[in-house]
Formats: C-alpha cells, sequence, structure tokens
C-alpha cells in the first residue's frame, strides 16, 4: 500500500476596501464588468503600484496567527507569465522574502502541519468562456485586488486531514476579520500537491490539482487521485508531473498543462516597490490588535465544561462563537444550556432554513430571555421549542408568552381544580394509582393534556399526591 | 550560448513566432547581449549586497482608500476588441 503526501497552497482574498497596488475598489466582482480598473492594474505604460497599508497588515497578522516568522525585511517580486487575465504580463508577488515563514497549524489529532510560508500577491482578473465561438472574455475587476497565499510543507496525510486543515485556516481568517475566506465566492481557494509513494521511501512524483473552489472539491479530489495514482503505480507505470484540474459534474480530475520549470516566471524585485523593514514595535501593535483565535475559545469553552464536541462546534463559528459569549456573560444559568440550544435546536433550524446565526433576527438578549423563562418555570422547555421560531425571527419571548397566555399555570386553585376534575372522571385510573404509585403518570399526563401543556408538571405530581394521599 | 531549442522555448513563452530566419537573426543578438553578461559575471562581488532598486527607499504605504477612475467606457478605449463590457481575446481553452 501507498502513503499519501499532500500539501496544500491556499490563496485568501483579503477584506481591504481597495486593490492591493492601487486604489481601484476591491469589492467589485459582482459589479458589471470592467467598473472598477485605473492605469496600475490595466498594466498602462509610465503608471507606478503603491503599497496598500491595510493589506500588509492582514498579512502580518494572518502569517503570526500561523506562528509564522516574520522577517525583519519582506519585499515584492514580479513573476511573469503571459494570460489575458493578467494586463500586466506579470504579477506582483513575494519570492526570496515573504511576509512570514515556518509556521506551524495543529489538527485535532494532535498532528502539526508545518507552513513553509505566507506571501502577499495580487490576484488576476476573471475570465469569461461563451460557449461555440473562438474567443474568451475578460473582466479585470478583480485583476490587482489583495491575497495572501499560504504554503503547507508536505506532511498531511489524508483528504480528511486536508478538509480540516482548510476549515481552521477559514476560521482562523475569520476571526482575524482578514477575509470573509467564503470558498463559494472565490474569496479562499486551494490548490493541492499530492503524490504517493511507499513507506520510507522518497517522495513520488506529484500532481498539482488547481483552482478548487469547495472543501467537499479538495477532499473528493485527492481521493480520486489517490486512487488514480495507486493505479498507475500498481500496473508499474509512472506519475508525470502534470497540472491538473478538477471537474465536479464528472467527480474526476483532468490535464490542464504539463509543468512549466519555476524558472520560467523569471522572478525579478519589483523595481517600482521600496522594500518594507517590519519592526518589532510594529509586530507588538499588530499582535495586540489581533482578535481572539478559535483554538483559544475552545479552551476557554472546555474550561467553562461544555461538551468537547460542542465546544469545538461553537469555537469553530465566528458569529456563533460572538452569540455565544454575548449570551454567555448575561446569563447567569448553565453555559451548557447555551452550548445545547445553539448547537441543538437553533442550528437544525438555521440548516433546515439554509441560514447563517447572523443572517436572522435572533438577538443574543431574547436568547438569553427564553432560557430565563424556562429557568424560573414560567414555561416549559417544550413551550420554549415552540416559541423558538418566532424567537429567531426576531420576537422578545417573554412578550410571546404574555401575548399567547403560554406561561404554566403555577396557580394552586387552578391545578386543584383541574386535577380533581380528572380524578372524578377516571375512577378506574384512580384504583391502579392507589395500588400501583408509579402509575400516577397516567393521571398526571391527563392533567397536563387538560391544561394543554401549560401547568406546571412538578405542581401537578404533588397536587395529585395530595389528594390522593 | 543559446541554443535553437532555447529559441523555441523563448517562442512559446513569449507568445510569438517568428520566421527561421528571423529566430536565427535574434539568436545572434541574443547570444551578442549573453556575452555582455558573461563578462559581468566574471567579476568578484562576494560581501556586495543586492540592489535591487537605485533608491534606498522603504516602507512608503498607500492608505487604504477607494478611487474610482475608470468607467467601463473609458477602460474599454484601450481594447482592441471589447463586448458586452468585456474585453474580447483570443480563447483560452479548448472546451465550451
Amino acid at each position: 500500500m501507498y502513503e499519501t503526501v499532500i500539501g496544500l497552497e491556499v490563496h485568501l482574498a483579503l477584506s481591504t476596501n481597495s486593490k492591493m497596488f492601487c486604489s481601484c475598489p476591491a469589492e467589485s466582482q459582482k459589479n458589471e464588468a470592467n467598473t472598477a480598473s485605473c492605469p496600475v492594474c490595466l498594466g498602462l505604460p509610465g503608471s507606478l503600484p503603491t503599497i496598500n497599508e491595510h493589506a500588509v497588515e492582514k498579512g502580518i497578522m494572518f502569517s503570526l496567527a500561523l506562528d509564522c516568522q516574520v522577517p525583519k525585511r519582506t519585499q515584492f517580486h514580479r513573476k511573469h507569465y503571459y494570460y489575458p487575465d493578467q494586463p500586466k504580463n506579470y504579477q506582483i508577488s513575494q519570492y526570496d522574502h515573504p511576509v512570514g515563514e515556518h509556521g506551524k497549524l495543529s489538527l485535532s489529532n494532535g498532528r502539526q502541519i508545518g507552513i513553509t510560508r505566507c506571501h502577499l500577491e495580487e490576484d488576476a482578473g476573471r475570465l469569461v468562456h461563451p460557449s461555440y465561438v473562438d474567443y474568451s472574455l475578460v473582466d479585470v475587476n478583480r485583476a490587482g485586488t489583495a491575497l495572501i497565499e499560504m504554503v503547507t510543507e508536505p506532511e498531511i496525510e489524508s483528504s480528511d486531514e486536508a478538509r480540516e486543515f482548510l476549515r481552521k485556516i477559514r476560521a482562523i481568517a475569520q476571526a482575524l476579520g482578514i477575509s470573509d475566506a467564503n470558498p463559494e465566492e472565490g474569496k479562499m481557494r486551494a490548490d493541492v500537491n499530492i503524490s504517493l509513494r511507499k513507506a520510507g521511501e522518497e517522495l513520488g512524483t506529484k500532481v498539482e490539482i488547481k483552482n478548487l473552489n469547495s472543501f467537499k472539491s479538495v477532499q473528493r479530489s485527492i481521493e480520486f487521485e489517490i486512487k488514480r495514482q495507486t493505479r498507475i503505480l500498481e500496473d508499474g507505470g509512472k506519475i508525470r508531473q502534470d497540472t491538473m484540474g478538477w471537474d465536479d459534474g464528472g467527480q474526476k480530475t483532468y490535464l490542464m498543462r504539463t509543468k512549466e520549470g519555476e524558472a520560467d516566471y523569471s522572478y525579478m524585485p519589483e523595481p517600482d516597490l521600496p522594500p518594507l523593514i517590519i519592526s518589532q514595535e510594529q509586530i507588538k501593535q499588530i499582535k495586540a490588535k489581533t482578535p481572539e483565535l478559535p483554538d483559544s475559545k475552545l479552551a476557554r469553552y472546555l474550561e467553562l465544561k461544555i461538551k468537547e464536541q460542542d465546544a469545538k462546534q461553537i469555537a469553530i463559528d465566528l458569529h456563533i462563537s460572538k452569540f455565544f459569549d454575548e449570551v454567555s456573560t448575561s446569563y447567569s444559568g448553565n453555559s451548557q444550556t447555551i452550548a445545547n440550544w445553539l448547537t441543538g435546536d437553533i442550528a437544525g433550524y438555521l440548516n433546515n432554513n439554509q441560514l447563517k446565526i447572523q443572517e436572522t433576527k435572533l438577538s443574543p438578549q431574547n436568547l438569553r430571555k427564553l432560557l430565563e423563562l424556562i429557568d424560573s418555570k414560567t414555561i416549559s422547555g417544550k413551550v420554549a421549542k415552540d416559541i423558538l421560531e418566532d424567537v429567531i425571527n426576531g420576537h422578545d419571548p417573554a412578550k410571546l408568552v404574555e401575548e399567547r397566555a403560554l406561561g404554566q399555570i403555577s396557580d394552586n386553585s387552578a391545578i386543584i381544580a383541574i386535577a380533581q376534575k380528572v380524578i372524578d372522571d377516571n375512577p378506574e385510573l384512580v384504583e391502579r394509582v392507589r395500588a400501583n404509585p408509579k402509575a400516577i403518570n397516567a393521571l398526571l399526563g391527563l392533567v397536563m393534556r387538560e391544561s394543554k401543556g401549560k401547568a406546571n408538571p412538578e405542581l401537578v405530581r404533588k397536587t395529585l399526591q395530595d389528594i390522593l394521599a | 550560448m543559446i541554443t535553437d531549442k532555447d529559441m523555441q522555448d523563448l517562442q512559446k513563452l513569449a507568445r510569438l513566432k517568428v520566421s527561421d530566419e528571423e529566430s536565427h537573426h535574434l539568436k545572434d543578438e541574443l547570444n551578442k547581449i549573453m556575452a555582455y553578461f558573461e563578462q559581468i559575471k566574471d567579476l568578484d562581488t562576494d560581501g556586495i549586497e543586492e540592489l535591487a532598486r537605485p533608491i534606498d527607499s522603504f516602507n512608503i504605504f498607500r492608505a487604504d482608500e477607494q478611487i474610482i477612475t475608470y468607467s467601463q467606457e473609458e477602460a474599454l478605449k484601450i481594447a482592441v476588441e471589447a463586448e458586452d463590457g468585456f474585453f474580447k481575446v483570443p480563447r483560452t481553452i479548448d472546451n465550451d
């Protein structure tokens, strides 16, 4: 059998107002084509790039979060290639002194994946290929927007590890606010380098799978390549160093091109941009304003004695964890109760309706109120679940309970009246309870039904016991 | 020395088509240029730091603010051909 060796390259679109090297709007991919361009990103003669301060800061923050060393001096390089999505015929990227090097990220199985480097660069434009014509179309709105590319060591061993790694990277990027990291919108794209080898042997020839735009396609393309390469090697064949694409419809990889060597890019220091000197003071400042990372949230939740599964689910989602923290600071009850609702009924509702928590009108205050209504026994857990959808839609649970008279009946005389009626109507059940006190649940159920679920069950039990005593 | 094979690779990378005669001529020219670099290579540069930029400046940043420069119409003025607001270019992929 063969061991799988995987390295990932992940591109994240940085959340900036303007492009990496010019002031054109960065967030214009959804706008009409070619409405965000200037002489710099169109590569017009005589134009000069300038460095976006925010983009550099975000790049450093991300590098530090991945335990990278940030060098004292960093600089940009030109990477030359000829393709119509890049008007300048070169991409400004980083080469010998990237913004971060030698980092690491831990997976839940305890394995550490080395981060080779993080570097800043600009994105290319968008190509459109209409059907049955002999031309392609170019939209330069995305050309020149800021990216950070992260490259791992070839230390990932399975498609599951690759998927977890990408989830963690997304969670970190979102927690830091450096990128939306949303694969569906092209804000997070991954390339996979994959090779097979027999245990103890040297690395095999790798194949690169380019431009994967969902975690699922990363996982499936890895699984497909493992099968394809295994078959070739078993038959005594050799793996070619190819660049592949992923066909989502056919669920298979396909050949894109044979790899051009690195020298073909003719990397050269970008003469139009000065190098950057990063001081310890600047690193300190960036560290000081770095938001809490998912792993630290997880540790905090485990300390609150939240079940590990729930804690993980909450910590990895920026908005759910923010929500949890806000409820948690004002709610005096058990933290696990909040977790139960967030990972149970609320998660279920969001999932069924394809919503994210921040897209609903659910407020931390209203969830806290709902939990307090249960704790004070004003409503039962069942009633709380019944009104949850309305609470998610922005209704105040206290008002709902009042308007719909959903409060539990804790008024003794009302409960005594109902209990007496049920006892009078069901003499044979009463006989059974007298013979076997455990049968009282049958009577309790009838009282609850009679009260439309609003009677406080403990009070009902006590009342029935008192009457029958 | 630049060989005929190198000339073929260069043409492919530069997306240029040149005749055999032109290629022969360009090869001679390029080899002359390469000869200059061979001379430079002979210089002893040990201990001399790389100088990528003639001006010794650093940390020049731009604030992250948007300025809209070109409308679609202005941008497409430089297009050889345009269609539906896009630049029109030779097809880059084989499939439809």
